[in-house]
């Protein structure tokens, strides 16, 4: 696997996440970049991959915008674990696939951001659950089908097969 | 074909739930020790908001631009109508100048008079969103101004059309202002017209709202004009909003007004942060001690 590709990947993307993502919010939710990409590892490259990069991916949202530090870390490295556990059990050039994956991991994340944020006495009323949370799912659907897509297109590079490649030599 | 790996013993998989709920208490700690008002930063954040900082700074100039590109295209279509618009705006502000200054001199020599305890120097310090918080249940951007250039955790943040928010926490180059739609944001207001005081919340998509807790009979309509109240980091008497509507919480105790605030959230580019020094009594010239 090129694990320092990934890295760069996941550090561009949460470059891309603290610098435009706050400018391209529709119905006041934001393109979750990181939790796509976070998601795209998982259903590519296993849990393990998708723990790992989630944690990351969380502790450095934390230190750049950490309200709660911690919080990210705990959702997003979830989020990978379990989109990860998924890898074996799916077609990974299924259409669907991270439209549904992206949809169901926010909706996770989220939902347990809202369950520590009401351990911690902030408060968020429906309308917000409503607004907040399908809106993002929605978008989020959509940016981890383009992530996932264009990972997948150069899937052969990162995880390279460990009996390495097949040189086929035509005889004259 | 490959051998599956072997199965976990016992052993091993509770080692791993050892460890997992030794991270799990880690965060959960890490997220108590946070969840509190803070204003001092860690060294983890300074640094990676220094780093970002650059980043930050250059996207924001993009977006910010680029929007205010879309934004005066599409005005150039109502050029003529809100030229007369700004025409008359103007006639009004040269009235209301002329008004501004005899009532600043007036409260000046009142102020005086009353040898009031506190007196605010404001100085304000022009600044660029540069970031657009990201999370879905804060409200939050960050600003290209920071502790290097005086600003401090509690200052106040405006734009032309009143009090957006407050700053939360500041690192070296940058700082996080809470807006007055987080749910989070408190801050103590008054009622123009009657000086009834009140405490505002953000109530995120909901809007912001203002508790009359003080008096249950408050004399507050729709249409008064909500300026800062008394606090330590803010001057008094800065615009936050219009009172939208008035309603009885269910306790039957406390009036509420739904407040429509002056900021358009949606357009935040340049803003001004308040660098308000509070003086203390008998500090100024003439003070009595």
């Amino acid at each position: 696997m090129r694990y320092w590709t990934l890295l760069g990947i996941l550090l561009t993307g949460f470059l891309a996440q603290t610098t435009v993502a706050g400018f391209l919010s529709i119905g006041g939710a934001s393109p979750g970049i990181l939790l796509a990409l976070v998601a795209s590892y998982g259903l590519l490259f296993g849990w393990d991959v998708g723990l790992v990069a989630g944690a990351l991916a969380g502790l450095l949202m934390d230190a750049a915008f950490g309200r709660l530090v911690g919080l990210n870390v705990l959702t997003l490295g979830l989020a990978g674990l379990a989109v990860g556990a998924l890898e074996r059990r799916v077609f990974k050039d299924n259409l669907l696939l991270p439209l549904l994956a992206g949809f169901a991991a926010t909706l996770a994340t989220e939902g347990l951001t809202l369950l520590i944020l009401l351990f911690f006495g902030q408060a968020a009323s429906g309308a917000q659950i409503r607004q907040t949370l399908l809106a993002g799912a929605l978008y989020n659907a959509i940016v981890t089908g383009l992530v996932y897509f264009r990972i997948y297109r150069s899937y052969h590079y990162l995880r390279p097969d460990p009996r390495g490649a097949i040189l086929v030599v035509r005889r004259r | 074909m490959f051998p599956s790996p072997p199965p976990h013993s016992p052993r091993t998989t509770l080692r791993w739930l050892l460890v997992a709920l030794v991270i799990l208490v880690l965060l959960f700690t890490s997220m108590i020790m946070t969840s509190r008002e803070r204003e001092v930063v860690t060294g983890a954040e300074n640094v990676l908001s220094t780093i970002l900082y650059p980043f930050q700074s250059a996207a924001g100039w993009v977006a910010n631009r680029l929007r205010n590109s879309v934004e005066g295209a599409q005005e150039l279509f109502h050029l003529r109508a809100e030229n007369a618009r700004l025409r008359q705006e103007v006639d009004e502000l040269v009235a209301f100048r002329a008004a501004n200054e005899q009532l600043t001199n007036e409260n000046a020599r009142l102020r005086e008079e009353m040898d009031l305890r506190r007196r605010f120097t404001v100085q304000l310090l022009p600044a660029e969103v540069i970031v657009r918080t990201p999370a879905l249940w804060f409200h939050e951007v960050i600003i290209n101004k920071g502790e290097r250039d005086g600003v401090r955790s509690g200052m106040a943040v405006i734009n032309t059309k009143g009090v957006l928010g407050t700053v939360r926490t500041v690192t070296y180059t940058t700082a996080t202002v809470q807006l007055l739609t987080d749910r989070g944001f408190r801050l103590m207001i008054r009622d123009a017209n009657t000086q009834e005081d009140a405490d505002l919340k953000g109530q995120g998509p909901d809007g912001v709202v203002a508790d009359f807790v003080f008096n249950r009979d408050a004399r507050i309509a729709p249409g008064d004009a909500l300026v800062t109240g008394l606090a330590t980091t803010i001057p008094p008497g800065l615009f936050v909003g219009t009172i939208a509507e008035v309603g009885m919480r269910e306790n039957n105790l406390t009036r509420f007004a739904r407040v429509q605030p002056g900021v358009d959230f949606n357009h935040l580019d340049f803003v001004q942060v308040v660098l308000a020094h509070a003086e203390p009594a008998g500090a100024r010239e003439g003070g009595k001690p």
